[in-house]
């Protein structure tokens, strides 16, 4: 089957190894830091904050492949706070 | 992961040392660097507005050099200062005038991403009680999206309702184009062979994975004929009980914790059953449902605080509300799981 070449910005990319976040190529592999202590996959992951608050913590939500993921309505992958 | 990776964790580490964000060596208060780009991107472009009355976005809106959200992006007004039409920044309550960008960026080169031109996000969801915003909160707009675009909930609704629909007549059309082609294979064995209904697994446009989940060589036919021996020789569980299944959403699993339990236990561990990889387990699931092989590795590095098998339920029921325990268990009889298929069919 002849599917459509997926763009990221105007750039193609190849999903098997590599990812598209705000319109930047991510390998699939990338890990980055979601707060201060708290590393995650940001290809299959989304960095949310909690609160406005003092503490300020993190929580990081299942990206969900096909669907533009919202912090708000994404199932919970982990709290960076635990 | 290389040298590079330990190299970008040890960096990443030595930076959970220091005490706050420091600004970005390349860019302005209102962008950010980003690394893999070598460019400085928009705050306003990726996060949108602040979503809350008096705030602003904080330095480079908290993102480091290396790519890190490091802190909040937006931060309340100091005092003093007003920001009620969610400008980027806040300015004298009392003169009523936006601030400005800081002049020269503190000295630093600005390398300006080249940027596919799309409208600004729409302002997101404020998490504060009313009584701490002056301004009302937007009934429409969303919360918080960091890295994607908003939507409102009704128009999705109805999105998911035509996709749904949408795939429902694709599936149909399937049964009916591939019927005739397979009473035609096997009509020396004297009956037919009904494909498992799984879209994620044929053709779905998201999966991209397509070629890897067909069998490889020595061909499709030959291929399909092995499955359809395969089917033959299934365990009587599975004729009886996949009826049943077949009616019943896959989310009902993540409400039935005890056989979700029992699956883990059976599913998660690797290597699988007779201690080989060549069994199922719940990195081969994932595989059927069209999910790449690096995803496989983040979810089973999220246990053991999270199990794999309940992230790709999660993930697997918010991609396709239409999914079914059946799937799961034609996914489960390929695999050879027929452990895994007892536990399911509880749910029967």
């Amino acid at each position: 089957l002849c599917q459509p070449v997926p763009r990221c910005g105007d750039q193609i990319y190849n999903p098997l190894e590599q990812c598209c976040v705000d319109d930047t190529i991510l390998p699939l592999q990338r890990t980055q830091l979601c707060g201060l202590n708290c590393i995650y996959w940001p290809c299959f992951e989304l960095c949310c904050p909690q609160s406005f608050g003092p503490q300020k913590n993190f929580i990081l939500k299942l990206k969900v492949r096909g669907v533009k993921s919202q912090c708000h309505s994404a199932p919970i992958s982990r709290d960076c706070g635990r | 992961m290389g040298t590079g990776c330990f190299l970008h964790t040890a960096l990443l580490l030595m930076a959970q040392a220091l005490p706050q964000l420091e600004a970005s060596q390349y860019c302005g208060h209102l962008e950010y660097w980003n690394p893999d780009n070598k460019c400085c991107s928009s705050c306003l472009q990726r996060f949108g507005p602040p979503p809350c009355p008096d705030h602003e976005f904080v330095e480079n809106c908290g993102l480091n050099d290396f790519g890190d959200l490091l802190t909040h992006p937006f931060r309340k007004c100091p005092p003093g200062q007003c920001n009620p039409d969610g400008a980027e920044q806040c300015s004298p309550c009392s003169s009523g005038v936006a601030a400005s960008t800081p002049m020269g960026n503190g000295g630093r080169t600005l390398q300006r991403c080249k940027e596919v031109p799309k409208p600004i996000p729409p302002k997101g969801f404020c998490p504060l009680p009313s009584e701490e915003t002056r301004a009302p909160i937007s009934p429409v707009s969303s919360s918080l999206s960091w890295t994607t675009k908003s939507t409102s909930t009704q128009p999705s609704f109805v999105l998911i309702s035509v996709l749904i629909l949408v795939l429902v007549l694709l599936l149909i059309s399937a049964v009916i184009l591939l019927l005739p082609l397979q009473r035609h294979c096997c009509r020396h064995k004297g009956k037919t062979i009904s494909l498992p209904s799984s879209g994620l697994v044929c053709g779905d446009p998201n999966t991209y994975t397509l070629p890897s989940l067909h069998s490889p060589s020595p061909g499709a036919l030959e291929a399909l004929e092995t499955r359809t021996t395969e089917k033959v020789y299934l365990p009587p569980l599975l004729g009886k009980d996949l009826p049943g299944l077949e009616s019943q959403p896959l989310s009902r699993l993540l409400d039935e914790l005890e056989v979700l339990e029992e699956l883990i236990v059976l599913l998660d561990p690797e290597p699988g059953p007779v201690g080989c990889m060549a069994y199922g387990t719940t990195r081969h699931l994932a595989a059927r449902y069209g999910l790449p092989a690096t995803w496989s590795t983040f979810a089973y590095s999220l246990r053991p605080s999270r199990s794999p098998l309940r992230a790709l339920i999660e993930m697997v029921v918010a991609r396709e509300p239409s999914a079914s325990l059946g799937q799961l268990g034609a996914h489960l009889a390929h695999l050879g799981r027929a452990d895994a298929l007892r536990v399911l069919s509880k749910l029967g």
